[in-house]
């Protein structure tokens, strides 16, 4: 196992949002995390990026603990965090932006063929790699985000919810880019409320209610699930 | 959606990179030279070269406070770090004989370890909590040099802070006479300015800017900001006290009194009507409001108002401050050509 969650707790004061979460993710796999608003999805990913410091359990990756490690070594180690809301420096160019993900890297060599990769992926951030982030549309300031978590190098990429707030079209078009990432022979961990399109991306999934996981296993498997087509797919 | 992306472009001009970068460095190097020539120009009047030094002393203070302020804070810990160079260089002439040149460096580093030390509890307070923070340093820094009295002479302060001078054989220059103290004023502020463009054009300034923009994201994608932030301040701390120790030989009497809350306030009023978000905004502004300062001087107490008044003014009239002048006009211009 790449990475791997051992019965992790998070509080935030006196509230537990996370009760005790265990979770595997192999090299070149999609895992995805369902649940509704205050699940404790997101403190699940920020645990893993080391943003807030679980109080209980450890988080194994590549056979190091990385429990109690600072955002910036676990982004050195190879895990990048796609933030929700597609959050960017408005203020700075596409280009700019990118270039921050690549904060930790020295070899210019490298940084170059980072932006090459993600303009040849994103074709369109190469268009206006000159412009605001600010003044992009939704879907190409998520493809921002994307390219930027990239230009760190990652072997993991963790995604908080990338399809929210998005027109179905560009929902498409992320997941497009979702399946090429996995084909590239990374692995990541995709938090969505989108349970649909969450399911049909991974190969496993995990149900999370109020901060424990009520149901695990294959996503065909969920998909046919009769509590998560009650609950999450509103069939 | 055409005409929208136009004027979008057009306000991505406005934001600071827009003017192009030959313009911007000739704007400079024309600055440069009339800084060189101005003691000719005012044929070396003793009044004005004083109102040259002190728009050196107040370039150099803006510009450091506005190092700080590219990381998102507001420091009013400046005035106590220029203290600190001041009083480390001071003391060493004063009671060991020792010159600036001497003085100055080891008030830098002083000032330096200070920062960094303060830095390590400053940093994990924000915005108007380190505003307020940094404000209670720069006091307890004004009153602990007040306080130690057998040493500072307290609130009395020093006397006798002779300026350096240069003996090498036949190269002897003695920085008591005005111009030649200009002009090292003048040096010194460059040298300040200059580093701290390269840094804010470096990939360091860029990190600046986005823990400014956005704390949470920049911790996101891997940016170590406590780190930067401490690293960031404790370089404009070691300007301002560079500046302190040059501003001590220049006055040569200092006291506690000379490094109180103002100091720090106008330097951030000169910020705010210059500009904030590249360096030539701290300089202009620190240049036209001491030339406004000066002038006023022999209004009185009124020049506290008008400087309040024109820090209203600014806000309310140019938003951005003098340095969105030129792009103003740009944009002035190419409406005009369109329509």
């Amino acid at each position: 196992m790449l990475l791997e969650i051992r019965n992790i707790r998070v509080h935030y004061d006196k509230i537990e949002a996370v009760k005790g979460v265990s979770l595997q993710l192999g090299k070149g796999e999609i895992v995805t995390l369902i649940g509704a608003n205050g699940a404790g999805k997101t403190s699940i990913l920020k645990a893993i990026s080391g943003l807030v410091r679980p109080s209980a359990g450890e988080i194994l990756y590549d056979g190091a603990d990385i429990t109690r490690r600072s955002p910036s070594d676990i982004v050195a180690r190879g895990i990048s965090h796609v933030p929700e809301g597609r959050r960017m420096f408005k203020l700075m160019s596409v280009q700019d932006n990118l270039r921050l993900g690549a904060y930790l890297i020295r070899d210019s060599k490298v940084i170059a063929e980072g932006l090459a990769w993600v303009y040849e992926h994103f074709p369109i951030l190469k268009q206006k790699c000159n412009q605001l982030a600010g003044q992009l549309s939704g879907g190409q300031q998520q493809m921002v985000a994307i390219g930027r978590a990239m230009m760190a190098r990652p072997r993991v990429i963790l995604m908080d919810e990338p399809s929210l707030g998005l027109a179905p079209i560009i929902v498409d078009e992320i997941a497009a880019i979702i399946t090429t990432l996995k084909q590239s022979g990374l692995s990541i961990v995709l938090v969505e409320q989108n349970a649909h399109l969450a399911l049909k991306l991974a190969d496993r999934g995990f149900v999370l209610e109020t901060g424990s996981v009520t149901l695990s296993g294959k996503s065909a498997d969920l998909l046919g699930n009769p509590e998560v087509i009650r609950a999450y797919l509103g069939a | 959606m055409k005409v929208e992306q136009g004027t979008a472009a057009a306000q991505a001009d406005g934001k600071g990179n827009a003017a192009p970068p030959s313009l911007n460095r000739y704007a400079w190097a024309a600055l440069f030279a009339f800084t060189l020539a101005y003691p000719a120009a005012v044929s070396f009047d003793n009044y004005l070269l004083h109102v040259g030094i002190t728009i050196a002393f107040n370039v150099a203070l803006a510009a450091s406070m506005w190092l700080i302020w590219s990381l998102g804070l507001v420091s009013f810990a400046h005035a106590g770090f220029m203290a600190i160079g001041a009083y480390t260089s001071a003391l060493l002439l004063t009671k060991l004989g020792w010159p600036m040149w001497i003085g100055m460096p080891l008030g830098a580093i002083l000032a330096g370890a200070a920062a960094v030390a303060i830095s390590l509890p400053l940093m994990r307070t924000r915005a108007v909590y380190f505003f307020m923070a940094s404000w209670s340093v720069g006091e307890v820094i004004k009153r602990t040099i007040a306080y130690f009295d057998g040493l500072t002479g307290g609130w009395n302060g020093v006397f006798d802070i002779l300026p350096p001078t240069i003996d090498l054989g036949p190269i002897q220059i003695n920085f008591a006479d005005r111009i030649a103290y200009y002009y090292l004023a003048v040096v010194i502020c460059a040298i300040i300015v200059l580093c701290i463009y390269r840094i804010n054009d470096s990939r360091t300034g860029m990190i600046h800017w986005s823990i400014s923009e956005n704390e949470l994201l920049a911790e996101h994608i891997g940016i170590n900001v406590f780190k930067h932030k401490v690293i960031g301040f404790t370089i404009a701390c070691v300007f301002a006290a560079v500046t302190g120790a040059l501003y001590a030989h220049y006055q040569t009497f200092i006291s506690p009194k000379s490094f109180d809350i103002w100091k720090s306030e106008f330097a951030l009023v000169h910020i705010i009507v210059g500009g904030l978000t590249t360096v030539g905004g701290p300089v202009v502004g620190a240049i036209s409001l001491t030339v406004i300062d000066e002038t006023l001087r022999a209004t009185g107490p009124f020049r506290v108002i008008l400087f309040g008044v024109i820090l209203i003014a600014t806000v309310l009239l140019l938003p951005g401050g003098l340095e969105t002048i030129p792009g103003r006009i740009r944009r002035a211009l190419r409406g005009r050509k369109s329509s």
